[in-house]
């Protein structure tokens, strides 16, 4: 059984990562970083990228990419606000699923159909969505009913439906054909296509997922900051991206992908943005450090698991 | 040497034809659509002067995508290689010299940084290139705000000689010959297109794949470093985005690298770049021209010419695609 | 060392994971003949020229060129020591053109301060065809653009720019029309000529006995035995590839084909562009369908077709119990069917993962209930069934594939399907890479499938096989169905290799 505890072993980097971090910065900033205050907004500021990157999960299990998640939040936000301002609060929900779907189809039919790489696809997103909604918006910014705002004001209310999120994609995630199908394309996407099973439509709905779970981030970050402006959600898919690669989710996907490695990841890149902004790092540096953490994020989660997988086989 | 019946017969020659007939009509076309002002000589001088910058990154990515590297990071390495050049141009009183050389060996060193990540460290080029475009990114602010004051942008105002229209020209031309020279008539062009087709075989052929890979990523950088050069001596600055910005200055070249990779059967690789490079500037000019907002309706309308291009350009592809 | 030897191998041994594919082979090549290497698929012929080219290193053994040690650590160092090859893992590359192609990685003698000077590539180009008389391609075309014959005729040509004095081909004719293979003929006359050697691997006996000066037999990666062209004809060249001794056993022992009359599946004007050509027959219940014919006669594109997988696919396959019509690969598997990829690694088996998620993958769906359940306990028993049925021999389940033995691997692909009640089975080479142990156990398998009435199609590149468990075969020749014969009456290799031809 001693190959079992080595994988735990493995799984477990990330979180000594987080408790590693977690001492430095409350060291650096004389214990700051672990006041009630401070907690509570690392907590409130991981829960977008959770919810988005519960989403991304299933894309990056396939070994495929999407980085439209930062407009696909500008995208649902808009649709919400309008969504409440003509038919009411309860309808910020279905325009803004409704609009993540969509653009998620979308990309998993262009992938599909045309064999166009989800990265490219994904990128040409950022530009033209982005723009879609300057056009939408034109020069004003929206203000998100104030209901709404207040449901998510609560933690009750913040928490449960992370909750909810979470149970529910663990479900799929683990117990379901469509997760294994979405791990297994990541691991070997011929060998999964020549056991009958329809690759296109999982990657569909893998697709069509990391929408939805980007546009209910997009409806939890609105509601944080109050409305959408034409800003709103920038760069948000590389910290989702960080979340995932941090902790230790490889970047060809497969049967490594895990729910918690996607929580430690990112209340680790919450808590170091957290640490650096008490350091008063300006953001341009913090943007640097982002990029540094990603490249090196990436880098140790290669070596950690040759080196795991290289004991195993040597042995 | 052929006669013209001959060449007639060609399938390739005949294929050039059509597409230099579709490409007339075409600009002939959006003349008409433009009322007339597309192709008028104070127009096209504005074209050939905008399609510069575009076709240098296009073809030093060329270089750099055809060895099997998807580098993202080349929007961000223009606007620091740029500034560094300015910087050492006018403020360090260095003059065309500083400002040139700057560039080019700012942009080369920093590719090399890029090529370092993705080749020694094995980190997914796309990764690689977002992460270094995110520290470009940071880099050029944080030292640009070291330099100045209350403000991040660094003007050009004197050695501007390279940005007038006559040069603009010239280095059109000259770019392509040279990109042509070095990709068809080099060892290095072809050991580039080599490694990139299939590194087994090359590998088997006595060609070190590193090296070649990094000997591109020398002469794509030297490109879009030149690029840089014209395009701030035109423009007279090169302003420091934040959070990927830097993504949108690729955007246009990567179209045009796509479109021309997927017509290489037909028409050499560093003409099709120079052709794409005036064709997507002209199609932008011209709905500039119609009053088409450029924020907006421009930008939805390039991220689907580069869906549209990956398209074309996945026709034949066979196995998988991620 | 006599001088009369160019090339002599001693001892070389090769394994790739428990396949043992070259047996402490001692061999000696003369100079100026043409020397054949025959034998069955998975002989070891292929491994053994690869070896010879640089492209693989033996395990041990030495090998002496002109008398010296010959240590060939890449195809480079092989073209150095005057040894050069065209085989199948070193292709074209697609987007340089010919004269690239041909001169790649020799660039700089064409070169000027860096610049290549194309019309001395042109030149020499040109002269590299000329000097042996080959048909030149388009030289200023890229490669992607040419003919499998072309491609062929380039690697040839660019084999020979090395000036070798021992040129290895790997089944190169096979992708070679009739004028072709009369150019190549001549070649080799001319090439013998001047004092120089080729060491030869094809799959047609008769050619090889045209134009070999010797022959050396591989049985089971170990050399049999070498003789002089002149005391070979084919029965005899049969007979010792096959080895009376190795048949027989472990196959089936009747000598009568014996299936239902029930029809289970049935293929009517099949057809895909290119691979296919309008093949009809009909599988009936407990009946082992053996499908043979030339490396690209198209038998590997039928399974991938039949299952579903092929673009452009016309033609209708209906499944007659239900009578259905099959259309995707998952009518296949909702009817009860599966089919076994010939090449496990790359399209059966996700390598990195355990043997549980390989084993669960294509019964995930079946075992799902509401909203997509999967009670892990239950796929756990199924795995565990798996294994312990078809004695999966690993350290558990959650042992990662990539180290289990080729035998032990392919059981895990096969239990998988197998575990489910099937209805009819697709199986593509099944006993490819592993040993004899696992290819007996498999051939138990089959006729314990038979005797449940389950409709078998075997695929196989060895006639033996085919022979020794079909109850009909069909022979595909130039992708079409050219003949079916029967186990009692047509069974016979000569009768097969002559439709096959």
């Amino acid at each position: 059984m001693t190959r079992g505890v080595k994988a735990y072993m493995g799984d477990l980097v990330p979180l000594f990562t987080l408790l590693a971090l977690t001492l430095f910065f409350s060291a650096a900033t004389k214990g700051a970083l672990l006041s009630a205050m401070n907690l509570n907004n690392i907590l409130n500021q991981s829960i977008p990228p959770i919810i988005a990157g519960l989403g991304m999960m299933f894309v990056v299990a396939m070994g495929a990419t999407d980085i439209s998640t930062g407009v696909v939040v500008a995208l649902a936000s808009y649709f919400a606000c309008m969504a409440v301002t003509a038919a009411g609060f309860w309808a910020a929900f279905p325009a803004a699923i409704l609009a993540g779907l969509c653009t998620g189809l979308l990309i998993g039919v262009i992938n599909t159909r045309f064999k166009v790489p989800s990265f490219m696809i994904t990128l040409s997103f950022v530009i033209s969505v982005r723009a879609l909604v300057t056009l939408m918006l034109g020069i004003q910014t929206l203000q998100i009913a104030k209901p709404l705002r207040d449901l998510f004001n609560g933690w009750a209310v913040r928490l449960s439906v992370l909750a909810g999120l979470v149970l529910i994609v663990v479900y799929v995630f683990n117990y379901t054909p469509l997760g294994m199908y979405a791990k297994a394309i990541g691991e070997n996407e011929n060998a999964v296509k020549y056991t009958g099973i329809n690759v296109s439509k999982v990657k569909i709905a893998a697709f069509a997922i990391s929408g939805v779970m980007a546009a209910i981030a997009g409806v939890f970050t609105a509601a944080r900051v109050g409305g959408v402006s034409t800003t709103l959600g920038t760069s948000f898919e590389m910290k989702v991206m960080m979340g995932l690669f941090i902790g230790g989710i490889p970047v060809s996907g497969g049967m490594g992908t895990k729910v918690s490695k996607l929580i430690a990841g990112c209340l680790m890149i919450t808590l170091l943005e957290s640490g650096l902004v008490l350091l008063n790092v300006s953001g341009a540096i913090t943007q640097g450090v982002r990029g540094l953490v990603l490249l090196a994020a990436v880098y140790f989660a290669r070596v950690v698991s040759l080196s795991i997988h290289n004991r195993a086989e040597a042995r | 040497m052929a006669n013209i019946k001959a060449l007639r017969q060609n399938p390739r020659v005949r294929a050039q034809f059509i597409i230099a007939a579709v490409l007339l009509s075409l600009f002939v076309a959006m003349h008409f659509v433009s009322g007339f002002k597309l192709l008028s000589p104070g127009n096209v001088k504005l074209l050939i002067t905008q399609s510069v910058f575009p076709a240098f990154v296009s073809w030093g990515m060329m270089f750099i995508f055809t060895s099997g590297i998807v580098d993202l990071s080349v929007g961000a390495n223009c606007i620091l290689s740029a500034n560094v050049g300015v910087l050492l141009a006018q403020y360090l009183g260095l003059g065309y010299p500083g400002l040139i050389l700057g560039t080019v060996l700012a942009a080369v060193a920093l590719e090399q940084l890029t090529i370092f990540c993705a080749v020694t460290l094995k980190i997914p080029s796309w990764i690689a290139g977002l992460g270094m475009a995110l520290v470009m990114e940071s880099a050029t602010t944080v030292g640009l705000s070291a330099y100045l004051s209350g403000t991040n942008i660094l003007w050009l105002d004197e050695y501007r000689a390279l940005g007038t229209f006559p040069a603009m020209l010239a280095a059109l031309i000259l770019g392509a010959a040279v990109s042509m020279l070095i990709s068809d008539r080099t060892a290095i062009g072809c050991n580039i297109r080599a490694v990139g087709g299939s590194p087994h075989v090359s590998g088997a052929m006595g060609i070190d794949a590193k090296r070649t890979v990094i000997l591109g990523a020398v002469i794509g950088a030297a490109f879009f470093g030149i690029g840089s050069v014209f395009q701030v001596s035109y423009a007279s600055k090169f302003i420091p985005v934040a959070g990927l910005g830097s993504l949108s200055t690729i955007f246009n070249p990567l179209a045009v690298v796509l479109l021309s990779g997927s017509f290489a059967r037909y028409i050499n690789t560093s003409v099709g770049v120079l052709v794409g490079s005036v064709l997507v500037t002209s199609i932008f000019n011209m709905l500039t021209l119609l009053g088409v907002p450029s924020g907006t309706w421009q930008q939805i309308l390039l991220g689907a010419i580069v869906v549209t291009c990956g398209m074309i350009s996945g026709v034949h592809t066979k196995g998988v695609v991620k | 060392m006599t001088s009369d030897i160019v090339l002599s191998v001693t001892g070389i041994d090769k394994h790739f994971g428990a396949t043992h594919a070259n047996r402490c082979i001692t061999l000696t090549i003369k100079r100026g003949t043409v020397h054949g290497l025959a034998g069955e698929n998975g002989s070891g012929k292929s491994t053994l020229a690869s070896i010879i080219s640089g492209i693989q290193a033996p395990d041990c053994g030495v090998m002496f060129k002109d008398g010296r040690h010959y240590t060939p650590e890449t195809p480079l160092g092989a073209n150095r020591q005057g040894v050069a090859m065209v085989v199948q893992e070193l292709g074209v590359i697609g987007g340089l053109t010919a004269a690239q192609n041909l001169f790649l990685g020799k660039m700089k003698q064409f070169s000027r301060f860096g610049v290549v000077n194309v019309r001395r590539l042109l030149e020499a180009a040109h002269t590299a065809f000329a000097k042996w008389e080959l048909p030149e391609v388009p030289l200023e075309l890229p490669a992607s653009a040419f003919s499998i014959e072309q491609r062929k005729m380039l690697e040839l040509a660019r084999a020979l720019t090395n000036d070798p004095d021992v040129l290895v081909l790997d089944e190169i004719s096979q992708v070679l029309s009739h004028d072709n293979r009369r150019v190549l003929y001549r070649f080799i006359d001319n090439f013998k000529a001047g004092g120089k050697t080729i060491l030869m691997v094809t799959h047609d006996l008769e050619e090889m006995l045209a134009i070999c000066d010797e022959i050396s037999i591989l049985r089971d990666g170990a050399l049999v035995s070498t003789h002089d062209a002149a005391d070979l004809d084919a029965d005899k060249v049969k007979r010792l590839m096959i080895g009376r001794e190795v048949s027989g056993h472990y196959y089936r022992m009747d000598a009568k084909a014996d299936y239902s009359p029930d029809i289970v599946l049935k293929a009517e004007d099949f057809h895909v562009p290119g691979q296919i050509e309008r093949v009809s027959f009909e599988l009936h219940r407990g009946e082992i369908l053996g499908v043979c014919g030339l490396s690209d006669a198209g038998i590997h594109e039928l399974g991938t077709a039949l299952f579903g997988l092929a673009e452009h696919r016309t033609g209708r396959l209906t499944y007659i119990p239900a009578n259905t019509e099959l259309k995707s690969a998952k009518d296949v598997v909702k009817t009860h069917g599966a089919y076994l990829s010939k090449d496990r690694d790359a399209y059966g088996l996700m390598l990195d993962a355990d043997i549980h998620s390989n084993i669960s993958l294509p019964n995930a769906d079946r075992l799902s209930g509401a909203l997509g359940f999967q009670n892990p306990r239950s796929l756990r028993a199924l795995s565990e069934q798996a294994m312990k049925d078809y004695e999966i021999k690993s350290s558990g389940l959650e042992q990662h594939t990539r180290r289990l033995s080729g035998g032990n691997k392919q059981k895990v692909n096969l239990s998988r399907w197998l575990v489910k009640d099937l209805e009819y089975i697709i199986l593509d080479c099944p006993t490819r890479g592993v040993d004899v142990g696992v290819k007996a156990y498999i051939y138990g398998i089959l006729m314990e499938l038979k005797r449940k009435g389950v409709g078998i199609i075997l695929i196989s590149d060895e006639l033996p096989e085919a022979m020794g468990m079909s109850d009909r075969i069909m022979v595909l020749k130039d992708h079409r169905n050219a003949a079916v014969l029967n186990r009692e009456a047509d069974f016979s290799e000569e009768r097969i290799v002559e439709v096959m031809l």
